[in-house]
Protein backbone atom coordinates (compact mmCIF):
# COMPACT_ATOMS: atom_id res chain seq x y z
CA UNK A 1 0.00 0.00 0.00
CA UNK A 2 2.46 2.35 0.88
CA UNK A 3 4.83 1.38 -1.54
CA UNK A 4 2.91 2.48 -4.50
CA UNK A 5 4.41 5.35 -6.21
CA UNK A 6 2.11 7.13 -8.51
CA UNK A 7 -1.38 6.36 -10.19
CA UNK A 8 -3.67 7.14 -12.51
CA UNK A 9 -6.98 8.60 -12.32
CA UNK A 10 -9.66 10.01 -14.30
CA UNK A 11 -12.25 12.11 -13.83
CA UNK A 12 -14.97 14.57 -14.83
CA UNK A 13 -12.95 17.80 -14.03
CA UNK A 14 -9.08 17.56 -13.21
CA UNK A 15 -9.43 18.57 -9.44
CA UNK A 16 -11.79 15.94 -8.87
CA UNK A 17 -9.14 13.45 -10.44
CA UNK A 18 -6.21 14.98 -8.55
CA UNK A 19 -8.01 14.34 -4.99
CA UNK A 20 -9.07 10.94 -6.17
CA UNK A 21 -5.84 10.03 -7.15
CA UNK A 22 -4.19 11.75 -3.72
CA UNK A 23 -6.72 9.75 -1.55
CA UNK A 24 -5.30 6.78 -3.30
CA UNK A 25 -1.62 7.67 -2.70
CA UNK A 26 -2.24 8.90 1.05
CA UNK A 27 -0.58 11.89 0.65
CA UNK A 28 -1.08 15.22 0.55
CA UNK A 29 -0.99 17.69 -2.52
CA UNK A 30 2.28 19.23 -1.69
CA UNK A 31 4.37 16.13 -1.60
CA UNK A 32 3.13 14.84 -4.87
CA UNK A 33 3.99 15.64 -7.92
CA UNK A 34 0.81 15.95 -10.81
CA UNK A 35 0.89 15.44 -14.65
CA UNK A 36 -2.14 16.07 -16.47
CA UNK A 37 -2.26 13.76 -19.07
CA UNK A 38 -5.33 14.55 -20.48
CA UNK A 39 -7.80 17.32 -20.44
CA UNK A 40 -11.54 16.94 -20.24
CA UNK A 41 -13.60 17.91 -23.16
CA UNK A 42 -16.78 18.47 -22.68
CA UNK A 43 -18.20 17.75 -26.10
CA UNK A 44 -21.37 18.66 -27.48
CA UNK A 45 -24.86 17.51 -25.82
CA UNK A 46 -22.66 14.84 -24.12
CA UNK A 47 -21.54 13.47 -27.26
CA UNK A 48 -17.58 13.74 -27.93
CA UNK A 49 -17.06 14.65 -24.34
CA UNK A 50 -13.95 13.09 -22.03
CA UNK A 51 -12.96 12.50 -18.61
CA UNK A 52 -9.96 14.18 -17.17
CA UNK A 53 -6.79 11.82 -16.97
CA UNK A 54 -4.08 12.85 -14.50
CA UNK A 55 -1.04 10.91 -13.04
CA UNK A 56 -0.07 11.85 -9.03
CA UNK A 57 3.67 10.71 -8.52
CA UNK A 58 5.29 10.72 -5.11
CA UNK A 59 7.51 13.18 -4.77
CA UNK A 60 11.56 12.14 -4.75
CA UNK A 61 11.97 12.50 -0.92
CA UNK A 62 8.50 10.46 -0.46
CA UNK A 63 10.04 7.34 -2.29
CA UNK A 64 13.60 7.64 -0.68
CA UNK A 65 11.81 7.47 2.75
CA UNK A 66 10.07 4.54 1.49
CA UNK A 67 12.97 2.57 0.51
CA UNK A 68 14.67 3.77 4.06
CA UNK A 69 12.29 2.33 6.06
CA UNK A 70 12.60 -0.95 4.04
CA UNK A 71 16.51 -0.77 4.44
CA UNK A 72 16.34 -0.25 8.31
CA UNK A 73 14.42 -3.02 8.66
CA UNK A 74 17.03 -4.96 6.55
CA UNK A 75 19.78 -3.96 8.35
CA UNK A 76 17.65 -5.16 12.03
CA UNK A 77 16.89 -8.04 10.33
CA UNK A 78 20.62 -9.08 9.78
CA UNK A 79 21.53 -7.73 13.08
CA UNK A 80 19.52 -9.90 15.11
CA UNK A 81 20.23 -13.40 13.43
CA UNK A 82 23.70 -12.57 14.03
CA UNK A 83 22.83 -11.42 17.81
CA UNK A 84 20.37 -14.42 17.86
CA UNK A 85 23.43 -16.44 17.50
CA UNK A 86 26.47 -14.81 19.08
CA UNK A 87 24.63 -14.03 22.42
CA UNK A 88 20.77 -14.61 23.09
CA UNK A 89 20.99 -12.16 26.37
CA UNK A 90 21.26 -8.69 24.55
CA UNK A 91 18.48 -6.79 23.47
CA UNK A 92 18.80 -4.71 20.07
CA UNK A 93 17.03 -1.28 18.94
CA UNK A 94 17.97 0.29 15.90
CA UNK A 95 17.54 3.74 14.94
CA UNK A 96 18.71 5.69 11.86
CA UNK A 97 21.03 8.92 12.64
CA UNK A 98 22.41 10.99 9.33
CA UNK A 99 23.95 8.70 6.93
CA UNK A 100 24.44 6.49 9.31
CA UNK A 101 22.78 3.30 11.19
CA UNK A 102 22.70 3.32 15.12
CA UNK A 103 22.57 -0.25 16.46
CA UNK A 104 21.72 0.15 20.44
CA UNK A 105 22.41 -2.97 22.22
CA UNK A 106 21.26 -3.41 25.82
CA UNK A 107 23.58 -6.29 27.12
CA UNK A 108 23.75 -8.00 30.99
CA UNK A 109 27.22 -7.29 30.97
CA UNK A 110 28.49 -4.25 29.00
CA UNK A 111 32.26 -4.19 30.16
CA UNK A 112 32.23 -7.96 28.66
CA UNK A 113 30.31 -7.16 25.93
CA UNK A 114 32.40 -4.12 24.38
CA UNK A 115 36.00 -5.83 24.99
CA UNK A 116 39.24 -4.02 25.63
CA UNK A 117 38.84 -0.77 24.30
CA UNK A 118 36.06 -1.79 22.54
CA UNK A 119 37.65 -4.74 21.07
CA UNK A 120 34.47 -7.09 20.89
CA UNK A 121 31.86 -4.58 19.66
CA UNK A 122 34.31 -3.17 17.22
CA UNK A 123 34.55 -6.68 15.97
CA UNK A 124 30.50 -7.53 15.56
CA UNK A 125 29.95 -3.99 14.11
CA UNK A 126 32.96 -4.96 11.40
CA UNK A 127 31.55 -8.32 10.87
CA UNK A 128 27.99 -6.77 10.54
CA UNK A 129 28.56 -3.97 8.08
CA UNK A 130 30.50 -7.02 6.05
CA UNK A 131 27.41 -9.40 6.08
CA UNK A 132 25.35 -6.13 5.10
CA UNK A 133 27.54 -5.26 2.89
CA UNK A 134 27.41 -9.12 0.65
CA UNK A 135 23.08 -7.96 1.18
CA UNK A 136 23.65 -5.31 -0.72
CA UNK A 137 23.19 -2.76 2.23
CA UNK A 138 26.57 -0.13 1.58
CA UNK A 139 25.32 2.03 4.84
CA UNK A 140 27.72 2.70 7.74
CA UNK A 141 26.28 0.92 11.38
CA UNK A 142 27.65 1.94 14.64
CA UNK A 143 27.12 -0.47 17.53
CA UNK A 144 26.66 1.27 20.71
CA UNK A 145 26.63 -0.74 23.96
CA UNK A 146 25.03 1.98 26.70
CA UNK A 147 26.73 5.46 26.20
CA UNK A 148 29.81 4.07 25.38
CA UNK A 149 30.86 5.31 22.10
CA UNK A 150 29.31 8.70 22.95
CA UNK A 151 30.74 9.00 26.28
CA UNK A 152 33.98 8.35 24.41
CA UNK A 153 33.46 10.69 21.51
CA UNK A 154 33.03 13.11 24.42
CA UNK A 155 36.34 12.29 26.11
CA UNK A 156 37.82 12.99 22.85
CA UNK A 157 36.45 15.92 21.51
CA UNK A 158 37.65 17.38 25.26
CA UNK A 159 41.16 16.33 24.85
CA UNK A 160 41.08 17.72 20.73
CA UNK A 161 40.29 21.15 22.03
CA UNK A 162 42.54 20.96 25.23
CA UNK A 163 45.75 19.99 23.10
CA UNK A 164 44.64 22.56 20.10
CA UNK A 165 44.65 25.29 22.81
CA UNK A 166 48.11 24.19 23.84
CA UNK A 167 49.67 23.84 20.16
CA UNK A 168 48.26 27.07 19.82
CA UNK A 169 50.21 28.24 22.10
CA UNK A 170 53.40 27.08 22.43
CA UNK A 171 52.98 27.02 18.42
CA UNK A 172 54.78 23.52 18.22
CA UNK A 173 53.02 20.46 16.85
CA UNK A 174 51.94 17.65 18.94
CA UNK A 175 51.24 13.71 18.11
CA UNK A 176 48.44 12.28 19.70
CA UNK A 177 48.44 8.43 20.59
CA UNK A 178 47.25 5.69 18.26
CA UNK A 179 43.73 5.89 17.66
CA UNK A 180 41.63 3.87 15.63
CA UNK A 181 40.13 5.22 12.27
CA UNK A 182 36.48 6.47 13.99
CA UNK A 183 38.33 8.01 16.93
CA UNK A 184 41.22 10.12 14.40
CA UNK A 185 37.61 11.05 12.61
CA UNK A 186 36.53 12.72 15.86
CA UNK A 187 39.27 14.20 16.12
CA UNK A 188 40.01 15.82 12.84
CA UNK A 189 35.87 16.81 12.95
CA UNK A 190 36.10 18.29 16.14
CA UNK A 191 39.57 20.59 15.22
CA UNK A 192 38.29 21.06 11.60
CA UNK A 193 36.57 24.68 12.13
CA UNK A 194 39.58 26.12 13.88
CA UNK A 195 41.74 28.31 12.07
CA UNK A 196 44.68 28.53 14.46
CA UNK A 197 45.42 24.70 14.41
CA UNK A 198 45.73 21.97 11.19
CA UNK A 199 45.67 18.24 11.52
CA UNK A 200 46.69 15.06 9.72
CA UNK A 201 47.12 11.19 10.53
CA UNK A 202 50.63 9.41 10.26
CA UNK A 203 51.95 6.15 10.68
CA UNK A 204 50.31 2.87 9.71
CA UNK A 205 47.03 1.40 10.88
CA UNK A 206 47.33 -0.11 14.14
CA UNK A 207 49.19 2.77 15.14
CA UNK A 208 47.99 5.51 12.81
CA UNK A 209 48.61 9.01 15.46
CA UNK A 210 46.63 11.98 14.39
CA UNK A 211 49.35 15.55 14.49
CA UNK A 212 47.90 18.63 15.79
CA UNK A 213 49.93 21.60 14.34
CA UNK A 214 49.84 24.94 14.39
CA UNK A 215 48.20 26.86 11.71
CA UNK A 216 49.25 29.43 9.46
CA UNK A 217 50.89 32.16 11.82
CA UNK A 218 49.86 35.81 11.18
CA UNK A 219 52.81 38.41 11.44
CA UNK A 220 54.12 35.87 14.16
CA UNK A 221 57.58 34.39 13.04
CA UNK A 222 57.34 30.63 13.49
CA UNK A 223 58.99 29.54 16.37
CA UNK A 224 62.56 28.23 15.94
CA UNK A 225 63.29 24.89 16.25
CA UNK A 226 64.27 23.33 19.65
CA UNK A 227 68.46 23.81 20.34
CA UNK A 228 70.83 21.92 20.14
CA UNK A 229 71.43 21.06 23.85
CA UNK A 230 74.14 18.47 23.00
CA UNK A 231 77.36 20.93 23.52
CA UNK A 232 76.33 22.95 26.62
CA UNK A 233 77.41 21.90 29.88
CA UNK A 234 75.07 22.72 31.99
CA UNK A 235 74.41 20.13 34.92
CA UNK A 236 72.47 17.83 34.47
CA UNK A 237 70.40 15.33 36.54
CA UNK A 238 71.71 11.59 36.20
CA UNK A 239 69.12 9.71 34.39
CA UNK A 240 67.19 7.30 36.12
CA UNK A 241 64.02 6.05 35.31
CA UNK A 242 61.78 6.47 38.40
CA UNK A 243 62.96 9.97 38.83
CA UNK A 244 62.24 11.11 35.42
CA UNK A 245 60.37 14.29 35.73
CA UNK A 246 56.97 13.90 33.74
CA UNK A 247 56.40 16.23 30.57
CA UNK A 248 54.30 18.85 30.54
CA UNK A 249 53.35 18.50 34.01
CA UNK A 250 51.34 15.16 34.50
CA UNK A 251 51.90 13.67 31.27
CA UNK A 252 48.72 12.39 31.02
CA UNK A 253 48.28 12.94 27.34
CA UNK A 254 51.42 11.07 26.40
CA UNK A 255 50.08 7.87 28.05
CA UNK A 256 49.89 5.11 25.64
CA UNK A 257 46.07 4.24 24.49
CA UNK A 258 45.84 1.33 26.78
CA UNK A 259 45.13 3.40 29.73
CA UNK A 260 42.67 5.59 27.78
CA UNK A 261 40.75 6.68 31.25
CA UNK A 262 43.26 8.88 32.02
CA UNK A 263 41.94 11.17 29.30
CA UNK A 264 39.34 12.30 30.83
CA UNK A 265 41.03 14.20 33.16
CA UNK A 266 38.12 17.10 33.73
CA UNK A 267 37.56 19.96 32.01
CA UNK A 268 40.38 22.67 32.50
CA UNK A 269 40.77 24.98 35.19
CA UNK A 270 40.70 28.55 34.31
CA UNK A 271 43.90 30.28 34.60
CA UNK A 272 42.88 32.91 36.90
CA UNK A 273 40.90 29.99 38.88
CA UNK A 274 43.91 28.77 40.92
CA UNK A 275 45.06 28.93 44.74
CA UNK A 276 47.13 31.78 45.63
CA UNK A 277 49.43 32.09 48.36
CA UNK A 278 52.85 29.67 48.94
CA UNK A 279 52.12 25.94 47.70
CA UNK A 280 52.20 23.70 50.80
CA UNK A 281 55.19 22.23 51.22
CA UNK A 282 54.66 18.46 50.68
CA UNK A 283 56.20 16.38 53.67
CA UNK A 284 56.95 12.71 52.62
CA UNK A 285 57.92 9.95 55.67
CA UNK A 286 61.50 8.92 55.84
CA UNK A 287 62.33 5.82 53.44
CA UNK A 288 63.02 2.64 55.14
CA UNK A 289 66.17 1.28 54.20
CA UNK A 290 66.25 -2.53 54.02
CA UNK A 291 69.76 -3.42 56.22
CA UNK A 292 71.98 -4.26 53.53
CA UNK A 293 73.88 -7.75 53.49
CA UNK A 294 77.86 -7.32 54.10
CA UNK A 295 78.71 -8.97 50.57
CA UNK A 296 75.72 -7.85 48.40
CA UNK A 297 76.47 -5.79 45.74
CA UNK A 298 75.05 -2.37 44.77
CA UNK A 299 73.26 -2.76 42.22
CA UNK A 300 71.82 -0.13 40.51
CA UNK A 301 69.08 -1.06 37.61
CA UNK A 302 70.46 0.60 34.28
CA UNK A 303 67.66 1.10 31.28
CA UNK A 304 70.65 -0.11 28.93
CA UNK A 305 71.19 -3.21 30.21
CA UNK A 306 69.51 -5.97 28.67
CA UNK A 307 66.49 -7.34 30.79
CA UNK A 308 66.77 -10.43 32.67
CA UNK A 309 65.73 -13.44 30.73
CA UNK A 310 62.51 -15.13 32.34
CA UNK A 311 61.55 -18.03 31.35
CA UNK A 312 57.88 -18.82 31.12
CA UNK A 313 56.10 -20.46 33.05
CA UNK A 314 53.89 -23.29 32.75
CA UNK A 315 50.67 -23.03 30.66
CA UNK A 316 47.74 -23.24 33.23
CA UNK A 317 45.97 -26.22 33.65
CA UNK A 318 42.58 -27.05 33.73
CA UNK A 319 39.48 -24.75 32.73
CA UNK A 320 40.14 -21.27 31.54
CA UNK A 321 39.18 -18.06 33.24
CA UNK A 322 41.07 -14.76 33.10
CA UNK A 323 41.28 -14.56 36.59
CA UNK A 324 44.11 -17.51 35.80
CA UNK A 325 45.65 -15.84 32.82
CA UNK A 326 46.29 -12.45 35.31
CA UNK A 327 47.69 -14.94 38.02
CA UNK A 328 50.12 -16.50 35.10
CA UNK A 329 51.00 -13.24 34.39
CA UNK A 330 55.14 -13.30 35.04
CA UNK A 331 56.49 -10.65 36.78
CA UNK A 332 58.77 -7.97 35.03
CA UNK A 333 60.49 -7.26 38.59
CA UNK A 334 63.56 -9.90 39.05
CA UNK B 1 29.48 -21.46 19.13
CA UNK B 2 29.73 -23.50 16.19
CA UNK B 3 26.64 -21.85 15.14
CA UNK B 4 27.73 -18.80 15.17
CA UNK B 5 30.86 -19.14 13.24
CA UNK B 6 29.08 -20.81 10.49
CA UNK B 7 26.22 -18.46 10.14
CA UNK B 8 28.90 -15.66 9.79
CA UNK B 9 31.44 -17.55 7.63
CA UNK B 10 28.56 -19.23 5.21
CA UNK B 11 27.01 -15.28 5.18
CA UNK B 12 30.51 -14.13 4.10
CA UNK B 13 30.73 -16.65 1.11
CA UNK B 14 30.06 -16.70 -2.55
CA UNK B 15 29.86 -20.69 -1.76
CA UNK B 16 28.02 -21.39 1.11
CA UNK B 17 27.08 -24.78 0.24
CA UNK B 18 30.48 -25.99 0.36
CA UNK B 19 31.25 -24.61 4.03
CA UNK B 20 32.13 -26.99 6.45
CA UNK B 21 32.43 -26.15 10.33
CA UNK B 22 34.05 -29.08 11.72
CA UNK B 23 34.66 -29.31 15.70
CA UNK B 24 37.91 -30.69 17.36
CA UNK B 25 39.42 -30.88 20.14
CA UNK B 26 43.55 -29.86 20.65
CA UNK B 27 46.26 -31.79 22.89
CA UNK B 28 44.76 -29.62 25.85
CA UNK B 29 41.54 -30.14 25.17
CA UNK B 30 40.50 -27.23 24.16
CA UNK B 31 37.73 -26.21 21.68
CA UNK B 32 38.95 -26.08 18.08
CA UNK B 33 36.87 -25.01 14.95
CA UNK B 34 37.81 -25.72 11.80
CA UNK B 35 36.58 -23.96 8.66
CA UNK B 36 36.28 -25.81 5.35
CA UNK B 37 35.88 -23.63 2.48
CA UNK B 38 35.72 -23.13 -1.65
CA UNK B 39 39.38 -22.91 -2.54
CA UNK B 40 38.12 -19.29 -3.85
CA UNK B 41 36.39 -18.24 -0.43
CA UNK B 42 38.90 -18.52 1.80
CA UNK B 43 40.18 -15.76 1.31
CA UNK B 44 37.01 -13.81 2.28
CA UNK B 45 36.91 -15.45 4.96
CA UNK B 46 40.32 -14.52 5.91
CA UNK B 47 40.09 -11.17 4.61
CA UNK B 48 42.92 -8.31 4.30
CA UNK B 49 45.58 -8.35 6.87
CA UNK B 50 43.27 -11.28 8.57
CA UNK B 51 40.88 -8.77 9.66
CA UNK B 52 37.95 -10.99 8.99
CA UNK B 53 39.21 -13.93 11.16
CA UNK B 54 40.87 -11.63 13.66
CA UNK B 55 37.19 -10.57 14.34
CA UNK B 56 35.96 -13.78 14.08
CA UNK B 57 38.25 -15.17 16.44
CA UNK B 58 37.42 -12.33 19.05
CA UNK B 59 33.96 -12.80 18.97
CA UNK B 60 34.53 -16.66 19.14
CA UNK B 61 37.06 -16.21 22.22
CA UNK B 62 34.25 -13.61 24.23
CA UNK B 63 31.91 -16.41 24.06
CA UNK B 64 34.05 -18.99 25.09
CA UNK B 65 35.58 -17.29 27.87
CA UNK B 66 31.79 -16.86 29.07
CA UNK B 67 31.25 -20.75 29.00
CA UNK B 68 34.55 -21.60 30.65
CA UNK B 69 36.48 -23.11 27.21
CA UNK B 70 39.13 -22.27 25.34
CA UNK B 71 38.04 -21.63 21.33
CA UNK B 72 40.26 -21.64 18.24
CA UNK B 73 39.70 -21.46 14.69
CA UNK B 74 41.67 -22.61 11.66
CA UNK B 75 41.09 -22.42 8.03
CA UNK B 76 41.67 -24.71 5.40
Amino acid sequence: MAEIISVDKSAKTVEEAIIAALEELGISRERALIEVLEEPKSGLFGIGSKHALVRVTRQVEEIEQIEEIKEIDQVEAVARALLARYDDTLRLSVEKKGESYLLDIVSPEPARFIGKHGETVNALQFILSLLLAKQGLHVRCLLDSGDYRSHRERTLKQMARRLADRVSRIRRPYTMPPLPPMERRVIHLALQDRTDVKTHSEGDEPYRKVIIEPGPSEGLAPRPPRQDRSSDDRPRRAYSPQQRAPRYGGGSERRPPDRDRSYDSGPRRPPGDRPTGPRPTEVRPPREERPREEDEPISIPSPMAPSKKWIAPAAPQGPYSPKASLRYRPSRKP
Amino acid sequence: MKELVEYIVKNLVDHPEQVEIVEAKDEQGNLVLQILAAREDVGKVIGKNGRVIKAIRTLLKNQAARNNILANVTIE
